[in-house]
């Protein structure tokens, strides 16, 4: 507690996931103070998986150069897709588990 | 008293990935300009650059991809002091026992490192090492799942070896090697150390 408090930091890597799906979520990640960025579904639910992890990659590298993002994020094909709400079944619906 | 200004030099830490982070912070620590090199510009007006820890066929595959190797291998050829930590250490070794095919390195300093040559991540250890060039007191070096060097050509200075005399530090002039991390842990002699050779190639 000493040592968080010192540093201002936890002694481990601060890992950013859920969500990205973009090379610039990525990049936005990194920006917002994160060391790593762990990209699952935005990467294997996506139209070319290998295209978009590679463009990921270097949208964490190099998330202070604008132009770098911009020129990996074109022609990645599909991105990661999410469920509506209206879509999902009412048992899946998170308001309506428990009791 | 140290024999360099620390407030004029600008030192690179190759930020593809690994521990840059950490030597970054050590080089804020000690009043040094760093600077994150992820592309070729990024080395323009620097004294000399940090090969940080992490793992080296990674770093070697994006240095590939970001057009970084040819430019390093040209600083090497200028006597450009760059200092390998970890995997740094194994991008800079000539020879390497285990490096995988086709696997990028900048093979300049006369040694053959083993990779992985303590095990895996759970035989990753601490101990005191005995290091005279840069002072008395034992420094404190982590080794995480870090490299050994196995063999030192003739022009090739040990700074390091473990009690069983594997070697884990080594200076080739312009060129610095060490095996373990002394990023973390506090304490700045090796940076410091580092700082004199760039100084001294500096004038």
């Amino acid at each position: 507690m000493r040592e968080v408090a010192q540093k201002g930091k936890l002694p481990v890597v601060n890992f950013s996931a859920g969500g990205c799906a973009t090379p610039a979520d990525a990049a936005l990640m990194m920006r917002l103070g994160a060391e790593g960025v762990f990209v699952g579904s935005g990467i294997f639910k996506s139209g070319d998986p290998l295209k978009r992890a590679r463009a990921i990659v270097r949208a964490t590298t190099h998330f202070e150069d604008p132009g770098i993002i911009a020129e990996v994020s074109r022609n990645l094909g599909e991105p990661m897709v999410g469920i509506n709400l209206d879509k999902l079944p009412e048992h899946e619906q998170m308001a309506r588990r428990g009791w | 008293m140290e024999s360099y200004s620390p407030k004029k030099l600008r030192i690179g830490v190759l930020a593809l990935q690994g521990d840059f982070e950490a030597h970054l912070k050590m080089l804020a620590e000690l009043g040094v300009e760093g600077k994150a090199v992820r592309l070729p510009k990024h080395l323009d007006n620097l004294d000399g650059i940090i090969l940080p820890g992490g793992e080296s066929t990674t770093i070697g595959k994006l240095m590939v991809l970001y057009g970084l190797d040819e430019p390093l291998e040209q600083k090497i050829r200028e006597r450009f002091p760059i200092w390998g930590t970890c995997a740094g250490l194994i991008l800079l070794a000539r020879e390497t026992d285990n490096a995988l095919e086709d696997q990028p390195l900048l093979a300049s300093m006369h040694i053959r490192v083993r990779r992985n040559a303590f095990g895996s991540q759970r035989e990753s250890f601490e101990t005191d090492l005995s290091v005279p060039e840069i002072g008395e007191a034992p420094f404190h070096a982590f080794f995480i799942r870090g490299p050994a060097i196995e063999s030192v050509g003739p022009e090739v200075e040990v700074l390091a070896a473990l009690d069983d005399g594997t070697i884990v530090a080594v200076r080739e002039g312009h060129l610095l090697g060490t095996a373990f991390h002394p990023e973390i842990g506090g304490d700045p002699r090796f940076h410091q150390y580092f700082l004199r050779i760039v100084q001294s190639v500096k004038g």
